[in-house]
């Protein structure tokens, strides 16, 4: 891509996931409302039903995307000192990298 | 233009008027942030409930507690005004929404709904 197009794919990406998260947003909200009780087995019952886990993954990667990208934005706005800016934005990376593997870990574990 | 050292300055925040548009665009950005601060404890949260049902019963005591519930309702306001003024900002992006008229219309209602629905899920669990 040109240098001139650098910011598009973080835009494109950042709707992508907004996108995906709104809708996943409301069938979570309206598929758990329909249950006619929640307790714990209807809860677990929920997640490890094949489409939910499935959609639940992409669900947690895109908000780690949309995070990182909206993240990015305001550090980048706010923090001037490139040095200070470096450090924030690989310390709130690596955050979310962390909190990615933590939210794949809950969800294998209630898979396997 | 020369410099006038007798122009006045006025910078104080909490008398500055922000435009309804101004108002509900800084509220997105605090509310995302937020949201991203909050994330270690919702997953969390999200691992005990999910643990077993020891676990289980412990998150929905955490939840219980006065102090987190009010923490959880504020994030129940931030995700609601992120999600309005999300969707008013993919209206804008298709061109609507994008007169002086309607763009402070649209902000003003994006703030009151995401003020209104924790208020609405309040007074729901209330009844």
């Amino acid at each position: 891509m040109s240098r001139r197009a650098q910011g598009l794919m973080p835009w494109v990406w950042q709707r992508i996931s907004a996108l995906y998260l709104a809708f996943f947003l409301l069938y979570f909200l309206i598929s758990l409302l329909s249950l006619d009780r929640f307790n714990y087995s209807e809860w677990t019952a929920w997640v490890s039903h094949p489409i939910h886990s499935i959609t639940l993954f992409i669900a947690f990667l895109m908000l780690i995307v949309h995070a990182w990208i909206g993240m990015k934005d305001v550090i980048m706005d706010y923090i001037h000192t490139l040095f200070l800016r470096a450090l924030v934005l690989m310390l709130v990376g690596l955050s979310l990298l962390v909190c990615l593997v933590w939210l794949a870990r809950i969800l294998i574990g209630i898979i396997l | 233009m020369r410099p006038n050292s007798t122009r006045p300055v006025f910078l104080n925040l909490l008398q500055i008027r922000f435009p309804p548009t101004a108002l509900a665009s800084i509220m997105h950005r605090l509310a995302g942030v937020l949201l991203v601060l909050s994330l270690p404890f919702l997953i969390y949260l999200l691992g005990l409930s999910l643990q077993n049902q020891q676990s289980y019963t412990t998150a929905i005591k955490i939840i219980q507690n006065p102090l987190v519930s009010f923490y959880l309702y504020s994030l129940l306001w931030a995700i609601s005004h992120h999600f309005a003024a999300g969707i008013r900002y993919f209206l804008v992006d298709l061109d609507i929404f994008i007169s002086k008229r309607s763009a402070r219309v649209s902000a003003y209602v994006v703030i009151v709904i995401g003020i209104l629905i924790p208020v609405l899920v309040f007074m729901g669990r209330l009844l």
